[in-house]
């Protein structure tokens, strides 16, 4: 996603640095071709299985840099999980502090089981398979229309999936694999 | 006529029939209806007794499965809960809760558990677990031999370990797959964190996948 300025320098860096250990195909999507509608970005990736012509796809934020391999989470998809993810550093209380509406944060506790594991939407594997759970994504994006991580769990409640996790290696500020320069693209 | 009365442990705003909101401080008691006693309960804003929450939660066809070295938890037939003191794995009912070596865990937490493995739209989870430690990773525990069987089973060692001393499971074919492969390489003699990465990443499961401290925040609820 690269929706604005700063997003593209972003993006254009994040390409760099993935070149580096991988020469997959690059899909860039910014304003020409899929219109933004709340939080920068947001939109397009609750529409990312839309946006992919692959079988399986990874995700990078524009502000992600490669450090390393990428290949574990295709093998994860290959033995039948529909999307990879890794883990959010906020758990707990503090899982859901992002969300700008306070209404948004109490329906998602209400509506999802107990402190549910909180996912970063910046580095995702996926495959067709998960089309359905993005359909559901969209809906409970269409709430509030805002950040994207409260809706995904409101959608994995309504449509759970097989979702194999990595760890925080492969996102995080200080990831060994994936670099994640959080804020960087001023999102 | 589906309304309970729960106990105040956090502070509760609730919108009063006379129009405004009353606020019940912790050890008040309110009456309210299931949906919202359920909410309440799971975010461990109110407690009730285990007659209601058993009859709310319909544990039906569910049981503890206490391996060698589990810790009984108290109070599990209150909760309508079966409970197999058996040190084999096994799925003996719809839905297990599998406690292993050291496990202690309230019934509470043990039913709230099974709720995350009910069948909601014809789709729902499979088992759920929780995380070991956030920051613990397959490549920081074992073996070297056991890691490299995950390594060459997986792909990589950075993957997060799960805490396979509490496993909530219903019973599909998955499972039972799952099961079997996960009791064959314990009985093996293999580093049981490994095992259960191994077999989960080389065939797809419905996991429900809790964050390391789940338990933490309801122990004792």
């Amino acid at each position: 996603m690269a929706y604005g300025r700063k997003a593209k320098n972003e993006a254009a860096k994040s390409i760099e640095s993935l070149r580096q250990y991988h020469d997959w195909s690059v899909r860039v999507v910014d304003e020409s071709d899929w219109p933004d509608r709340g939080a920068p970005g947001r939109w397009a990736k609750v529409n990312l299985d839309k946006l992919t012509r692959w079988e399986q796809t990874l995700f990078l934020d524009a502000d992600t840099r490669v450090r390393g391999r990428l290949d574990a989470g295709f093998r994860l998809l290959d033995a039948g999980y529909e999307l990879v993810m890794v883990p959010s550093r906020p758990q707990h209380n503090e899982a859901l502090r992002h969300l700008r509406s306070d209404e948004e944060r109490k329906a998602t506790l209400r509506e999802v089981g107990v402190d549910p594991l909180q996912l970063n939407t910046g580095v995702m594997w996926f495959s067709k398979a998960a089309g359905p759970l993005f359909e559901v994504w969209r809906e409970e994006w269409e709430r509030w229309k805002d950040k994207d991580q409260g809706a995904l769990l409101r959608a994995l409640e309504r449509h759970p999936v097989g979702v194999a996790l990595l760890g925080w290696p492969f996102n995080d500020e200080h990831g060994e694999v994936v670099e994640h320069r959080f804020g960087a693209c001023g999102g | 006529m589906g309304t309970h009365w729960v106990r105040t442990i956090k502070p509760v705003s609730r919108y009063a029939l006379g129009g405004g909101y009353h606020t019940y401080y912790p050890g008040d008691w309110f009456q309210c209806k299931n949906m919202e006693m359920r909410e309440l309960v799971e975010s461990g804003m109110v407690e009730t007794t285990p007659q209601v929450l058993s009859a709310e939660y319909k544990a039906g066809d569910a049981g503890v499965l206490l391996r060698d070295g589990a810790i009984k938890p108290r109070d599990v037939k209150t909760y309508g809960l079966k409970c197999k003191e058996d040190g084999r794995l096994a799925l003996p009912w719809k839905r297990t809760v599998i406690l292993g070596p050291g496990a202690s865990i309230s019934t509470t937490s043990i039913v709230i558990g099974l709720s995350r493995i009910e069948v909601g739209h014809g789709v729902g989870w499979e088992m759920a677990v929780m995380l070991k430690d956030m920051r613990k990773l397959a490549r920081d525990v074992g073996t070297e031999e056991e890691k490299a069987k995950t390594l060459d089973a997986v792909g990589d060692l950075r993957l997060p370990v799960y805490d396979t001393s509490m496993l909530w499971v219903r019973r599909t074919k998955a499972t039972k797959d799952w099961l079997a492969a996960f009791r064959d390489e314990l009985e093996a003699g293999a580093d049981e964190m490994h095992a259960f990465l191994r077999i989960l990443y080389m065939r797809r499961l419905m996991l429900c996948t809790l964050p390391a401290g789940w338990i933490g925040r309801w122990h004792g609820a």
